[in-house]
């Protein structure tokens, strides 16, 4: 990762705090060190392969890059840093892939069916296309047998009165049963320990003597009435946990041995963070990645002096919004992770299946153009990686209008493959020239995420049209005034650390407690690094690219042309505007819908 | 950007482009029409078990798009908005800001506490489209809590439902319409905040439509409506063409009206020839007084939802499109298309639950005479049907009054598919989005105590692919103040209603039953407004969904695994698939011992490719004139006779997997007939019927 230094202004952090963020994502892991002191605050950003199997190497990876950012060892950052947030995918994957702790849930007898039951749930979280072929539905995955799902009698009512004395004997009963059939770590969740949750202790108690190494997870932790979500997620912390706890204690070794010797906290998917200890809860950190984009978010929207945002990110396969009302992220309504319903508080993101993956075809009963839910994923990926994707997809759209032209120094992509992908599998059919058709291509998956924004947004009783829109994520910039314009939002912020945006919401506390940013009135244009043909308004003109990471404070640029950064492009259309504000922000004031 | 004349123009050119960014918008505005109705619902069974759907309608009322909660809704909205056009068309007229409402089950309503209210989309003075919105609310007024009554001899002793009447007029609220509508409840504060949230998801619809007209112009809005519908269309017709062309039947059951234990038939015969279906339930029998009687409107809501549901897989799910591609027949006077002054207050959980059910066997029948194994992996047997609801009524020892209606009986087993078993306790197939509620929800609003919410073991129907099993709670008041009024409410006590197909077996049977607190145990009737006194417990047992395919053709592994699971018992696995568990030799041999026992006799094996010849069924051939086996080959006789007078019948009795349809008098007026290949003995079809009845020839195909 190439250096791209942000001057951030003083603050009342002790001097020479470091703080450091990190954040694993499935493929990349990314890490911010912030180094307020003494004189100018820096901030330093590294980006490393995430190591399956093997998390901490990477995060240890991506830390060394972003302090070999500040030109420091990593040593040196490490034994100055006092804490270190850490956003964990390890639980998610987990899940994902059935690697999970072999886990038992005890609960009362005569209601071991609350999870298979489900509520009769059968498409919640299912695509639309699976939502509506019948044979597609099905209930949220069990996560366990039912042979491991042991009721015990024991009966406390709404009123938090014990109607039924919990039978110690029965419990002690179940849970050998379940140790001797390979259970290491209990769920526990009674019906109304939110009201009571004696048995559930006095059965945590007994875990503890009759299986010592087991891990407990109990439902009267998550403070809710309804048993199922509080069930889900007893269950989910349960198989989560000890592998968030083995990761977390691996990772601190490593830090330790390194010469860490500050906090090490986790993030949460509610937006908090944990200190690593007895109160973590594993079921917390599940898709804290995202969340941590959104705490980042609110700490950039106090920094513009503003309360009120959408936060918006496309990524390979999805596009996100979250809101920042009051200069908080807004929570869900009925959180989920997956399709497994939640029951604590979790920072909500909405998604859609359109990102720059997404396949784009002509719907076979319709003739519209559709483009997603389906993706390529990384693997193929778009035509224009030349990885064995023949399928057209947003990506190659940007890449045959002439929007991009590499991954940053990671991939050169084919403008050939992506035209030629265009033309079998949307242009011809449409009868449109290639650059019409990868227009409409855009022009539909903007649309579609114009759609969620408006959503999400009208859903909490605002206007889109009030608020500040944030774009970060690799492929945000490219399409951010075009959805922008669409929802009548006047301007939008792409941060100086747009790549690794998630990284820096992970840092820990008042993150980085900066003063305002400031818009100067400089006019300076700098020159274009070069120029690219690219289509705009029907027609391919030739366009300004500009350098990002070489645009000093102020500078001010009129589309169409790019502005490219390390691991993303900004397009301005004909009639948007852009500024660099005095942080490195690029803000971008969108022209008309296209 | 196009311009805007107000009056109609020439549809635009279509786009492929805009099509899509305009279907979206279309879809992003009916959700957020859902919101505003979920944000200020005073319903609980709206918002928690989403009894509910809106859509947006064409300008003549056609149902282009609708959410996927209760689909018999999306259906109901075209008629209503038809009727409105027709009778308020010309005189007095429809104007911008008018709004309508009704829970007129003559007109469409699914039954009285669905209550609607529409509203015409005007682009200045030109009405360009509809949109509208149905929700349960917990009582409409009538007689009893919960406007359902037990024992009514019409509608009269029912609800009496609102005929669809002007309730918002150029914007404004018409106070004396409210008082009409909202003075015959019993929870009238709680109807004002649906009717408020409707009133207002309409306005979001106006203006949100208006909105696109200013940008893209009206007639490129209206064409993308009409379009979705046409297109659609094009696609179920050519899905139709594509199908075998036959004629496919099956016979629902409905026992108790009420006020006698009578036996109710809804038979179909459904036709498929060229391009469209024809599901004609004119042999039905002669409406009941009140209570369980569908009008003609909300049959075919429910034939659309259920056409919607199986046929429709992969297409758009446009109401509208489905609607034309069929056509529905009844006759006036029949359960399925009953007269004033017949009362049908849970008609959608009885007749019309089993005219989804004949839609879906016949569907799943037809697509059988497929080789097409796409097709094919969309056959799907009935889920459940009819299962016990109750509705409660007291007061706690406080002294507060209560009033429910609980959703126990709502995850019932999903049949099984070719390929797969039916979803354990998944619910309705026309509610994709029905949940029931939580137990502690129940006991923090009522003053309740559950014993169990358990998986009903058993209670899938068996076959090569097994029913999902049913649920079964039971409960205790707990706090209450004294005796509460119990009403419950089912068919399919008796004979199984959810039936299997290819040789599946019905799911089981549902029942309620009162064990008393002296312990005496009473099995109430289907239809009973009875009593609960503390003490006393409430089990509601839940049917399961009906099989696929011969049970005896089941790998054993799956039956086994289903014992671990708790969701077979080992006498149900030997009893119901010849599976002796843990004992592979054993299974073989109680297995060909079942296949004997069929037929009589030592059955001849199976071929190794079946003979040539026109496809009925996965089971039956027709070749120079004949059945043919095609498992075994067995010329079964000419298709001059009916080929169910040809196979080998066995006859038992209703009660052989579970005992409580005897605990009641009655139950050997009902039969199980198996029919099986007199040859290799696989088992080619389940039907339940009335002992005296016919034998049904299930399947015919025709030439075109």
């Amino acid at each position: 990762m190439s250096t791209a230094e942000v001057a951030f202004s003083l603050t009342p952090l002790p001097l020479g705090a470091v703080r450091i963020g990190i954040d694993t994502g499935g493929t990349f892991t990314d890490a911010v060190v912030v180094d307020s002191g003494p004189g100018e605050a820096r901030l330093g950003m590294g980006k490393a392969l995430s190591t399956p199997g093997d998390l901490t190497a990477g995060a240890l990876a991506a830390v060394e890059a972003a302090a070999s950012d500040l030109g420091q060892p990593l040593a040196e950052v490490l034994k100055q840093a006092d804490s270190i947030g850490y956003a964990t995918t390890v639980g998610l994957n987990a899940l994902l892939t059935g690697t999970g702790a072999p886990i038992g849930l005890i609960t009362t007898a005569g209601f071991e069916a609350t999870l298979p039951v489900a509520r009769a749930a059968k498409v919640a979280g299912l695509s639309p296309a699976e939502a509506t072929e019948a044979v597609c539905w099905a209930k949220p995955p069990l996560l366990l047998s039912r042979r491991r799902i042991v009721g015990v009698p024991e009966r406390i009512d709404a009123h938090g009165e014990v109607v039924l004395p919990l039978d110690e004997a029965a419990a002690a009963a179940a849970i050998k049963a379940l140790r001797d059939d390979g259970v290491t770590s209990y769920a526990v969740s009674l019906l109304w320990s939110v009201a009571d949750p004696r048995h559930e202790i006095r059965i945590a108690d007994l875990i503890a003597e009759i299986h010592p190494s087991a891990h407990v997870s109990l439902s009267s932790a998550v403070p809710r009435i309804g048993e199922y979500e509080r069930t889900m997620t007893t269950v989910l912390d349960a198989i989560t946990a000890p592998l968030v706890a083995e990761e977390i204690r691996t990772l601190a070794d490593a830090l330790a041995k390194r010469g860490f010797a500050g906090h090490l906290r986790v993030m949460q998917s509610s937006g908090g963070t944990c200190a690593v200890d007895g109160a973590l809860r594993a079921v917390e950190t599940l898709g804290s990645g995202p969340v941590a984009g959104l705490l980042a978010s609110a700490e950039l929207v106090q920094q513009l002096g503003r309360s009120e945002a959408i936060a918006t990110d496309v990524g390979g396969t999805s596009f996100d919004v979250g809101l920042i009302t009051g200069g908080e992220p807004t929570m869900a309504t009925r959180p989920m992770i997956g399709r497994w319903a939640l029951a604590h508080p979790v920072v909500e993101v909405v998604s859609i299946g359109t990102g720059g993956g997404s396949l784009a075809r002509i719907d076979p009963v319709l003739g519209s153009l559709r483009v997603g839910p389906h993706s390529a994923g990384a693997q193929p990926g778009p035509a224009c990686y030349r990885r064995g994707g023949s399928a057209p997809t947003l990506t190659d759209a940007a890449v045959a209008l002439g929007y991009l032209s590499g991954l940053g120094d990671v991939l050169e992509l084919d403008r050939e493959a992506a035209e030629r992908a265009l033309e079998d599998g949307v242009a011809g059919a449409l009868e449109l020239s290639v650059p019409e058709a990868a227009d409409a291509v855009i022009r539909v998956a903007c649309s579609q995420m114009a759609d969620l924004i408006r959503r999400v947004t009208v859903q909490r009783g605002h206007d889109p049209a009030g608020f500040t829109m944030l774009a970060y994520g690799g492929a945000a910039p490219q399409y951010a005034t075009r959805y922008a314009a669409e929802v009548g939002v006047a301007e939008v912020v792409v941060p100086a650390a747009a790549s690794v945006f998630s990284a820096s919401g992970a840092v820990d506390g008042k993150r980085l407690a900066l003063g305002p940013v400031a818009l100067t009135d400089s006019t300076s244009e700098p020159p274009p690094s070069e120029r690219r043909s690219a289509w705009f308004d029907r027609q391919f003109i030739s366009c300004p690219v500009y350098d990002g990471p070489g645009l000093a404070p102020g500078t001010q640029l009129e589309g169409p042309a790019f502005i490219d950064h390390p691991s993303t492009t900004i397009v301005l259309r004909p009639d948007d505007r852009a500024e660099v504000d005095s942080q490195g922000h690029t803000h971008l004031f969108p022209g008309p819908p296209s | 950007m196009s311009s805007d004349p107000l009056g109609p123009g020439a549809a635009p050119p279509f786009d492929a482009t805009l099509f899509e960014v305009l279907r979206n918008r279309l879809w992003a505005i009916n959700d957020e029409a859902v919101d505003a109705i979920v944000a200020v619902s005073g319903s609980p069974i709206a918002t928690e078990g989403n009894d509910f759907n809106s859509g947006i309608l064409t300008a003549t009322g056609e149902v282009a798009l609708a959410g996927p909660y209760v689909l018999v809704h999306a259906a109901a909205l075209g008629q209503v908005v038809r009727y409105v056009i027709e009778h308020f068309g010309d005189e007095p007229g429809i104007g911008p800001g008018d709004m309508f409402i009704t829970n007129d089950t003559y007109v469409g309503a699914p039954h009285q506490p669905d209550v609607m209210v529409m509203a015409p989309v005007f682009r200045g003075d030109r009405l360009i489209a509809w949109c509208g919105s149905c929700v349960h609310q917990n009582d409409v007024g009538g007689p009893v809590p919960g406007s359902i009554t037990v024992g009514a001899t019409s509608i009269y002793e029912e609800a009496v439902p609102m005929a669809p009447t002007r309730i918002v007029e150029s914007g404004e609220l018409l106070a004396e319409v409210e008082q009409e509508y909202l003075g015959r409840s019993r929870t009238p504060e709680l109807n004002r905040l649906d009717l408020l949230g409707q009133i207002e998801a309409n306005r979001v619809v106006a203006r949100r439509v208006n909105g696109l007209c200013d940008r893209y112009g009206t007639e490129t809005v209206t064409a993308v409506l009409d379009g979705l519908i046409d297109r659609t269309e094009a696609a179920v017709r050519a899905r139709l063409a594509s199908l075998p062309e036959g004629r496919w039947r099956h016979r629902g059951l409905v026992e108790h009206d009420g006020i006698d234990d009578r036996v109710y038939e809804i038979g179909l015969t459904m036709t498929k020839l060229g391009d469209s279906l024809h599901l004609d339930f004119t042999d039905a029998s002669p409406q009941a007084p009140a209570l369980i009687n569908t009008s003609r409107a909300i049959t075919s809501s429910y034939a659309m939802a259920a056409v919607m549901t199986v046929l429709g897989y992969g297409l758009p799910w446009t109401p509208a499109a489905f609607w034309r591609a069929m056509e529905v027949d009844t006759t006036p006077g029949t359960i399925v298309d009953c007269l004033w002054p017949a009362g049908m207050s849970m008609g959608v959980t009885a007749a019309g639950q089993e005219v989804r059910t004949a839609v879906n066997i016949c569907l799943s029948r037809m697509f059988d005479a497929t080789d097409d194994p796409d097709v094919r992996g969309q056959i799907l047997a009935s889920c459940v049907s009819g299962s016990f609801t109750q509705t409660i009524s007291g007061a706690f020892d406080s002294g507060r009054d209560f009033s429910a209606m609980l959703l126990d009986g709502l995850p019932g087993g999903s049949g099984a598919r070719w390929g797969g078993d039916g979803l354990d306790t998944g619910g309705y197939l026309t509610s994709p989005a029905g949940l029931c509620t939580n137990i502690e929800t129940n006991e923090q609003h009522y003053p309740v105590l559950y014993r169990y919410r358990r998986e009903r073991t058993d209670s899938g129907g068996p076959g090569q692919w097994r029913g999902g099993v049913g649920v079964e709670h039971a409960y205790q008041l707990h706090r209450a103040a004294s005796p509460v009024t119990s009403t419950v409410f089912a068919h399919g006590q008796q004979p199984p209603t959810a039936a299997g197909v290819l040789g599946g077996e019905p799911g089981t049977q549902h029942t309620g039953i009162y064990e008393r607190s002296d312990e005496t145990i009473e099995v109430p009737p289907p239809k009973q407004m009875g009593e609960l006194a503390p003490g006393d417990l409430y089990a509601n047992l839940c049917g399961g969904g009906g099989g696929v395919g011969d049970p005896l053709d089941r790998d054993p592994a799956s039956v086994e695994h289903d014992v671990a699971e708790g969701l077979v018992s080992e006498a149900g696995a030997a009893r119901d698939y010849g599976v002796v568990v843990g004992d592979g030799n054993a299974t073989a041999a109680l297995r060909a011992s079942r296949r004997r026992e069929r037929i009589g006799r030592d059955p001849v094996p199976p071929l190794n490719a079946p003979p040539a010849g026109l496809r009925l069924s996965s089971i039956v051939v027709l070749a120079d004139g004949h059945y043919l086996c095609r498992r075994c080959g067995h010329d079964h006789g000419p298709t001059t006779e009916p080929l169910v007078s040809l196979l080998t019948v066995s006859r038992s009795s209703v009660d052989e997997r579970t005992p409580w349809p005897s605990a009641r008098p009655g139950a050997d007026r009902f039969e199980i007939r198996r029919l099986y290949c007199p040859s290799c003995a696989v088992q080619v079809d389940v039907q339940v019927a009335l002992a005296d009845a016919p034998l049904l020839e299930t399947a015919e195909l025709l030439e075109h």
